[in-house]
This record gives C-alpha cells, sequence and structure tokens, in this order.
C-alpha cells in the first residue's frame, strides 16, 4: 500500500507540470491554468503593470506589449522596479495581433490576450499550445475581474487577486452610491478629449472604460451618445458647452494651458472656469482601467463635486502604493504623478491636492 | 514654282521590313498629286514622314512651309463639336496661354462652308458618320491655312457626289496656289484630277508621273493584281480606268497555270 | 446634303444630354440641325460658369450658416458684415468666433481644394487622354501622403506634414518623369502609358511607405495622429492651412486655364496634336507639374481626399459640354462647389466629424459607376 503510494506520488511528480485549475475567463472560455506558472507573457496593456502589482514585482512577468514597456519606461513604475524596463516587449503587433514566435521563445507558462476582439488574434497562441486567459475592455468594473485572474494565473497569488479584486469594488460601490444620491441637475456635463492635436478633436462615447468612469463619479459625458472613440469639430465641442474637460495622458502637448490659450474654445464653460485637468500618471496611466482606478475615480470625484467631502487623495494613494507596489511615495513623487505643475492653474486642483504642510 | 516637298530616296521600314525604298518625291506649289498603291504598301507612312511626324530613315528630304496633314481616321479621347475640331486647325496660330479668338472662329466657319458641312458645326465629331468626319478633318487642314496640304484617303468613306466635290475643291486649291497630294485607292481620280501621280509598284520601286503616262493597264494590274483596262469614252475628254472583277472572280474558280 | 445614314455608334456622354434638348430623335437618328425648339443647347455651355459661380456662392454662404453649434442666419449675416459696418454686437463672442475662426477658414479651405482638386483631374484627363485620369493616378496623392505621414513621425503634426506633403507630392511627380523617361516628349504612343505605369509605381512605393511608417510610429501619439490624417479632413482648417493651399492652387488654376485651348487639343492624339502645331511637350509638362503642385497642396492642406478629381470634371462635361473656352473654369466652380457641400454634410450630419475622405468616396464611387457604364458603352463602338 505505501509502496503503491509512493510509486504514484513519485509518477505524478515525474510527470512534471498538470493542470491544476480551469478558470473561467472574461470571455467564458475555459482555460486551464498550469500547476506552477513562472512565466507570464501579456498582450494586453495594462495586464503588465497590472501583473506587476500582483505579483508584488515583475520577476515572473517575461514577455509585454511595446506600448506597455515605453509606459514602464516613462512612467513611474520604472523606477519602482528598474528591472520590468527590461522585459522582453514585441509579444504584440498593431491591433494586438500576436507575434507568435515572440511569445514562444520567452517560454511562457501563460498568456493574457484580449478577448473581445475577434479570435482571429487569440487562436494562433492556442494553436501553439499555450493556455490564453483572455480579458474584455468596457466598464472599468471590468478590471477588478481582471486583477482576480491574474491571481489565478500567477501561482501563489490567488489571496491577494481576490483581496485587490474586492478592494477594487469596494471603493467603486462606494462611489457609486455617493454619485447616486446626487440629482441631475448637479451633475457636471463632462468630455474626455482622447486627441486634442491641431483642433481635430476626439471625445470618449460609450463602451469605453472613461465614458463608465465620468458616469461612476457623478458626471455627465455629454459626448455619451457618440460610440466609442469619435472624431468631433470645435463647433460640437462648443455646442455641448461641458463644464469640464478631462485631458488625456498620452499625448505630450496636451495639459490644461493649451485649451486656455486656444482662442477657439474660450467659449467653453469648462475653459472660462478653468476646469480643464489632464490625468494624472502613475504606475499606469489614470486614464484607461488598471490597478490605480480606483484612485482615479476618487480624482474625478473630487474635481465634479468640490462641495463633498472627501478623504484626502494624497493619503489615499500613498496607502495604495504600499499595497500594490511595496513603494513608500515622497510628496514630490505625489506632485508629480499628479501632474501638479500642469493642473495648477485649473479651478479647486491646488486645493484639492496640493500638500498641505501640518505645523 | 516653289517647291514645298523634295525627297530622294527616302526609305523607310518597321521591325517586319521595309515599307518603301529609293523613293523620290517632289510637291511645288500649285500642284495636285495623287499617291496610288495597295492596301499595306506604305502610303499612310510615307505620308507621315513627308510631313515630318517621323524622321525617315534613309534618304534626303526638304521641306518648306507648314504642313496640315488629314489623317485616314481619328478617335479623339474627348467629345468635340465639329466646330471645336476645325478650330484645331488654328492651334498654330494661337499662343500657349491663349484660345481662338473670333477671327479664328471665322476661318474656321469658313472652312467647313468650303466643304457644304456648316451643318456639322454644332454636332458632336463621336455621333458623325464616317464620311461626315472626312469632311469635318479636311475643313480643319484648311483652317490651317497651310501652303501644303497632304490628304490620307481622303475620299474613303464618302459617296460619289462627295468625292467629287472634295477633289474638285482639292483642284481648285491647288490651282490657287497650294501644294495639295492625297492617297487614293481610284486611279480615276488621278486621271480626273491630279497633275502627277506617284504609283507604289513595290517596296523599292515607283513610278511618278502623269497620269495618262504612269496608269497604263499593265502597271495598273500588276498594282492590284487584277484585269484593269483602260477605256477611252466616246466623249474624248474622260479617260477611264476599269477593274474587271468578274475576272478575277474566274480566276479564282479556275487555278492559274 | 449628307444622307442620314443609321448611327450605330453608340452615344458619347454628351449625347444623352442632346437627347434632352432635342437634338437627338427618340428612334436614335441625329438631327443635322441643333433642335430649333431649344435655343438654349448652343448657348448651355457659356451658361456653365456663371451657374456654378452662382452655385459655388450659395454653398459658400450654407456653409457659412449652419453647423452643430447653432447660429441664427441673421446673426451670422450680421457677424460676417461687422467689419465693414461698424455695428455694436448683438452675438456673443463664440458666435463671431464660430463663423470666422471655424466657418469661414473651412469653407475657403473647402472651396480652394475642391477647385483644386477638380482641376488637376480635369487636367491630367485631358494629358492621358483619359476620362479615368486624376491625381491619384500619377502617384502624386501616395507621394503627398508619405511625405506628410513623414513630417508627422519625425516632426510632429501642424506644418511638418504640411512640408512634407509638398516635398513628398512633388519628389513624386519628379519621380514618375523619372521612370518615365520625361525628358522625352513620349514619341508615340509608349508616352502616356509609361507615365501611367509610372505613376502606378510610385504610388505603390508610397503606399508601402505608408504602411511602413504607421508601423513604426508611436501608438499613441504618432499613429492616431497620421490615421487620422491620412483619411482626410478639414476639421483643423485655419489661416496657416489656408496659406499653403491658396498660393500654388491658385498658380496652378492660372496655368491650366491659361493652357485651356491647347490641352484640349491633346485629346486627338499626341501626333496629330504635334502636327496640329500643339507644343505637346511644353503643354504637358507645364499641365503635370500644376496638376502636382494643386494635389500636393491640397494634401498638405487637408490629408487625401480623393475622387474629386474623378467625378466633378465629368459632371461638369455631362452637363456643359467640353468647350474650353468654360470647361475648366466651370471644373474648377463646381469643384468648389462639391467640396463645400460635401463637407457641410461632414461636419454636421451627425455628432462625429465624418472623414472628409470616406464621404467624398461614398458619393463619387456610385457616381463614377454610373459613368463607366456610360463610357463602357462608347468604347464598345
Amino acid at each position: 500500500m505505501r509502496a503503491l503510494l509512493c510509486a504514484s506520488l513519485l509518477f505524478c511528480c515525474a510527470t512534471g507540470a498538470q493542470a491544476a485549475a480551469t478558470v473561467t475567463d472574461q470571455n467564458g472560455r475555459m482555460v486551464k491554468i498550469p500547476d506552477r506558472v513562472e512565466r507570464v507573457a501579456t498582450l494586453v496593456i495594462p495586464a503588465a503593470s497590472m501583473s506587476i502589482a500582483v505579483d508584488h514585482g515583475p520577476a515572473r512577468l517575461v514577455g509585454i506589449h511595446p506600448s506597455a514597456r515605453q509606459e514602464i519606461a516613462d512612467g513611474f513604475l520604472g523606477r519602482i522596479f528598474p528591472a520590468a524596463k527590461r522585459i522582453r516587449a514585441d509579444m504584440a503587433g498593431e491591433n494586438f495581433i500576436p507575434n507568435v514566435e515572440a511569445i514562444l521563445a520567452t517560454k511562457p507558462d501563460l498568456v493574457i490576450q484580449w478577448g473581445d476582439r475577434g479570435s482571429a488574434i487569440v487562436d494562433p497562441i492556442a494553436r501553439v499550445g499555450l493556455p490564453v486567459l483572455t480579458l474584455r475592455y468596457g466598464d472599468t468594473k471590468l478590471a477588478a475581474e481582471w486583477l482576480q485572474l491574474l491571481g489565478t494565473g500567477f501561482t501563489g497569488r490567488d489571496a491577494r487577486g481576490k483581496a485587490l479584486a474586492d478592494q477594487f469594488l469596494r471603493v467603486h460601490e462606494e462611489i457609486a452610491k455617493a454619485s447616486a444620491s446626487i440629482p441631475a441637475n448637479r451633475k457636471p456635463r463632462v468630455v474626455y478629449l482622447h486627441r486634442t492635436q491641431g483642433n481635430a478633436f476626439q471625445v470618449a462615447g460609450y463602451n469605453t472604460s472613461m465614458d463608465s468612469d465620468i458616469r461612476l463619479a457623478g458626471g455627465v459625458n455629454v459626448a455619451g451618445d457618440l460610440p466609442g472613440f469619435s472624431s468631433v469639430g470645435v463647433e460640437q465641442l462648443l455646442a455641448w458647452a461641458p463644464d469640464v474637460v478631462l485631458l488625456n495622458s498620452f499625448e505630450k502637448d496636451a495639459r490644461p494651458a493649451a485649451l486656455f490659450g486656444n482662442s477657439l474654445l474660450a467659449g467653453l464653460p469648462a475653459v472660462k472656469n478653468k476646469r480643464v485637468y489632464v490625468y494624472p500618471r502613475g504606475g499606469f496611466r489614470w486614464d484607461p482601467p488598471s490597478q490605480e482606478s480606483p484612485l482615479a475615480w476618487r480624482w474625478l470625484q473630487a474635481l465634479f463635486h468640490p462641495d463633498m467631502r472627501v478623504p484626502p487623495l494624497r493619503t489615499e494613494m500613498i496607502a495604495t502604493y504600499l499595497e500594490l507596489y511595496g513603494h513608500e511615495l515622497t510628496q514630490s513623487d505625489l506632485d508629480a504623478i499628479l501632474r501638479m505643475a500642469d493642473n495648477a492653474d485649473s479651478l479647486h486642483y491646488r486645493e484639492k491636492f496640493a500638500h498641505k504642510e501640518v505645523r | 514654282m516653289a517647291e514645298h516637298i523634295a525627297a530622294r530616296g527616302l526609305g523607310y521600314r518597321y521591325r517586319q521590313g521595309w515599307v518603301f525604298r529609293h523613293l523620290d518625291f517632289r510637291l511645288a506649289a500649285g500642284e495636285l498629286i495623287a499617291i496610288l498603291g495597295p492596301n499595306g504598301c506604305g502610303k499612310s507612312t510615307l505620308l507621315s514622314v513627308l510631313s515630318g511626324s517621323r524622321p525617315p530613315i534613309e534618304g534626303e528630304l526638304a521641306r518648306q512651309g507648314r504642313i496640315a496633314l488629314v489623317p485616314q481616321s481619328l478617335a479623339p479621347a474627348l467629345p468635340f463639336t465639329g466646330l471645336e475640331m476645325v478650330l484645331l486647325g488654328r492651334a498654330h496660330a494661337v499662343s500657349l496661354f491663349a484660345a481662338p479668338g473670333p477671327a479664328d472662329y471665322a476661318i474656321a466657319h469658313t472652312a467647313l462652308a468650303q466643304l457644304e458641312a456648316e451643318h456639322l458645326a454644332e454636332r458632336s465629331f463621336d455621333v458623325m458618320s464616317g464620311g461626315e468626319r472626312q469632311l469635318v478633318l479636311i475643313a480643319r487642314a484648311l483652317a490651317s491655312e497651310s501652303p501644303v496640304l497632304l490628304l490620307d484617303e481622303p475620299t474613303a468613306a464618302l459617296d460619289w457626289h462627295h468625292q467629287a466635290h472634295v477633289l474638285a475643291l482639292l483642284r481648285q486649291l491647288a490651282d490657287t496656289g497650294l501644294a495639295v497630294a492625297f492617297t487614293t485607292h481610284a486611279p480615276q481620280h488621278a486621271l480626273d484630277f491630279a497633275d502627277r501621280v506617284l504609283l507604289m509598284a513595290a517596296p523599292d520601286r515607283q513610278e511618278f508621273g502623269v497620269p495618262e503616262a504612269v496608269l497604263g493597264e499593265d502597271a495598273l494590274s500588276a498594282l492590284y493584281r487584277l484585269p484593269v483596262k483602260r477605256l477611252q469614252l466616246p466623249d474624248a475628254s474622260a479617260s477611264t480606268a476599269i477593274p474587271v472583277f468578274r475576272d478575277y472572280l474566274h480566276r479564282k474558280a479556275t487555278p492559274a497555270p | 446634303m449628307m444622307p442620314m445614314q443609321p448611327v450605330d455608334r453608340p452615344h458619347a456622354v454628351c449625347a444623352d444630354l442632346r437627347v434632352l434638348c432635342g437634338n437627338v430623335h427618340k428612334n436614335g437618328e441625329v438631327a443635322s440641325q441643333p433642335n430649333p425648339e431649344n435655343p438654349f443647347e448652343r448657348q448651355l455651355g457659356f451658361i456653365g460658369p456663371w451657374l456654378l459661380a452662382g452655385a459655388a456662392l450659395v454653398a459658400a454662404l450654407l456653409s457659412l450658416a449652419v453647423g452643430r453649434y447653432s447660429v441664427p442666419v441673421d446673426t451670422v449675416a450680421l457677424i460676417l458684415l461687422a467689419p465693414l459696418i461698424d455695428l455694436s454686437p448683438s452675438w456673443s463672442e463664440t458666435e463671431s468666433q464660430v463663423v470666422w475662426a471655424v466657418r469661414v477658414p473651412r469653407t475657403l479651405l473647402a472651396a480652394i481644394v475642391g477647385a483644386g482638386l477638380a482641376l488637376a483631374g480635369a487636367a491630367l484627363q485631358g494629358v492621358f487622354r483619359n476620362p479615368l485620369a486624376d491625381p491619384q493616378i500619377l502617384g502624386v496623392s501616395s507621394g503627398a501622403a508619405l511625405g506628410g505621414v513623414f513630417g508627422i513621425l519625425l516632426v510632429g503634426t501642424g506644418w511638418p506634414s504640411m512640408v512634407g506633403a509638398f516635398a513628398g507630392g512633388l519628389a513624386a511627380l519628379a519621380a514618375v518623369f523619372w521612370l518615365a523617361g520625361g525628358n522625352h516628349s513620349g514619341v508615340g504612343k509608349g508616352g502616356t502609358v509609361m507615365l501611367v505605369l509610372a505613376g502606378l509605381v510610385v504610388g505603390a512605393v508610397g503606399a508601402a511607405g505608408i504602411a511602413l511608417a504607421k508601423y513604426a510610429a508611436d501608438p499613441d501619439n504618432q499613429l492616431p495622429a497620421i490615421v487620422f490624417w491620412l483619411l482626410g479632413s478639414l476639421a483643423a482648417a485655419d489661416a496657416e492651412r489656408l496659406w499653403v493651399a491658396v498660393p500654388p492652387i491658385l498658380l496652378s488654376a492660372v496655368l491650366i486655364i491659361g493652357l485651356r485651348f491647347h490641352l484640349s487639343a491633346l485629346a486627338v492624339g499626341e501626333e496629330d496634336a504635334r502636327r496640329l502645331g500643339v507644343p505637346v511637350r511644353t503643354v504637358r509638362l507645364l499641365t503635370l507639374g500644376a496638376a502636382g503642385l494643386a494635389t500636393a497642396a491640397a494634401v498638405a492642406a487637408c490629408g487625401v481626399v480623393g475622387w474629386v478629381g474623378l467625378v466633378v470634371p465629368h459632371l461638369v462635361r455631362l452637363a456643359f459640354g467640353a468647350d474650353h473656352r468654360w470647361f475648366f473654369i466651370s471644373t474648377a466652380l463646381a469643384g468648389a462647389a462639391y467640396l463645400i457641400l460635401v463637407d457641410i454634410v461632414a461636419r454636421t450630419a451627425v455628432a462625429a466629424e465624418i472623414p472628409l475622405g470616406a464621404l467624398t468616396a461614398l458619393l463619387g464611387a456610385p457616381i463614377f459607376a454610373v459613368l463607366l457604364r456610360r463610357l463602357r458603352g462608347d468604347a464598345h463602338g
């Protein structure tokens, strides 16, 4: 009997990694997660920094999207985890088309890919025998499940993934509740400018995460009738007359001063009242969904409803960064992440987010 | 008399071979010359070379005065009215950034009138019949007021009345001092209208001279490989050349020894 | 009197209008006289420029009056007159901005680009003796697009793309000339065919270059700008772009309209035209240069907008004939009116801006399909 037990144990160990768990990913696919996952490749851009957060570091992240590496290199995460700047970054090409040979070269145990853009970008990876965990884009709330799925992906991070997801959803619920109590006529009219170069504006309409964030934080997305990211002309912006303008963090020249100086936009209430804000950029940009989205929501909430009492963002950020990355933020770090220099002239910004010396 | 075209030992070839060689030709003011030859003997090519469009491969060619060439056919890519087509004849007189003026339009109308073709002025060139197009193209050549006219089968699509009208007009033009040469398949045209005829008997042999002399029965029969008879009509002024098609039919039925 | 011969040759594009005007009777016989019942038939061509100028003016006024930001029409009129008459403003600063800083430049740019592209198309149809020719055929559009893309890649949006487009367009033109042996006047039929083939090659190189550039572009900043610019849009119309577009297109228009007679004459064929005394090589060089210049300027000002040069000249020919006295002027005016109207749709139909290039293709392709069927009928004469 004992001999049989030992033999079967030896047999199990000898045959190596078995499918330990089968999870349903965000697109309903059944994915067999291997017993030991030590190497993860992700074609999903936010999943790179999210993996670093979930896994307490980039050690097991072996392949990422080129934009993700750009983001890490330019942004805060590269400072905290310098090794992340050297992760192989050719996992995908335009439109997330997988570079299968590059993926294989990183010898991943698990691959993360978008699952809502057609099977043509998923099948080539699955065909070479790699387990693919697919995610969905849309409402930022979906990112909670990303945290959870990544937790199940990285061996030993089940609990962490779940904890982060729960925290994520808790903040979501809290903010949703606060927004629900705001009467419709007190909700500011908001627009997110995805592109601002040369008076050729792009806004975020429905089915974008920015739209869900604006609504969550108790605002009205003036572009909510348009699909996805749509181009609009100056006249349309003027016709919408938004109270608040949110600028993307992608374009290097997108900052409030540029809009304040644009004579064509002088008629916008947002410009007149200087309620133009450029999105912060921390361990990941705050405009798209990420592990830092709860902070982004708090930021929006404070800007949309200056009268509302909200916990101070800086304190939240310090706590969150410790939780996510084990990193202690300095005051100047906070200023940099919050783009204090660019947003300084905008209404309420210093008041809400500047460091208050406690004497 | 001013000699507008003088060619000596002219030769032209395509890849397949010589079209004509050792060709001598002279065209002077006041002359009407007919050019005869079988299909494919290079009449159009000859006119092309004489007008300066193609450089001769052999021989010497001297030209004097502007030459207007009336092509056999034309298929313009864009629509023209008859008048607009005739107006093109004025192109040499219109400077680069200008357009034809009232005087040019008057000349164009006159040219059309000379050909009894005024009614074609406003019609679209591409819905005209072959004959109507020829009239317009000849009018175009007239409108250019060139001292030399070369016409490639100007009577090919015309009925007898219009053939007579055009040839009479060419005769008249020659009499007023123009130098005119035309190609034709009808020896009768040469006999009745031309001062001289160029007979392209073979690629390297031509006959050039007065129609009565050059267009003998043997010469014509050899040229068209068909029995041709020369007849003097009772009315002494008219001398005819008649192809005997029936003989050809018989010859085909009973192969020659 | 010419005997009436049955016309088995299919009607030309103009002939349909002639049926309307009574020149061709319904049984197919061609009337030998212009129909005395329709005195307008002869004068139709002459009316063209005036009618089209009126149309362009109406289109421009419409363009100034409508937009996503509503300004009452009478206010628009007052705003426009304000510089001339001293009025105390009864309108808001924003309304004035919308009219002067958004709609006026945009309308002007649409007009000038539309005119330039239409003229370029008409000119190229004359030079190539082919009703299917347009600025794309020479590869100039692709070259200009590639140059603009490089400008965006290497420097940024705005003036670098415009300078790049110019350089690219003219380089493409030079390349086409070099490939096709531009020094020779293209004696015989080989000339035009070589030019078309050279244009194909240059166009292909341009397209390939653009694809590579998109691959190399920074996906956050450059790639979206490139894609947006390639779709063609007048959204960024401002004084700067007008300065870029107006002088070259104006020069091009002066050249092409000046060459109207000799350019039309080319349609009979190079050899024939040369014999008639048309300076074929000079005309071709100047025309190609002018068309290239107009195209490069148009692309520089507002990205790639196609189908205008193809469709507008044909419509003008259909409606007013091809008489060189009016044709090119009419085409320019028609092009202006056309693009102004299309741009009105692009910026007011829905809240989002519809890419101009997409709209011109959407309109142009079906119109052209109809024209193609008519031309096919002609070709099988």
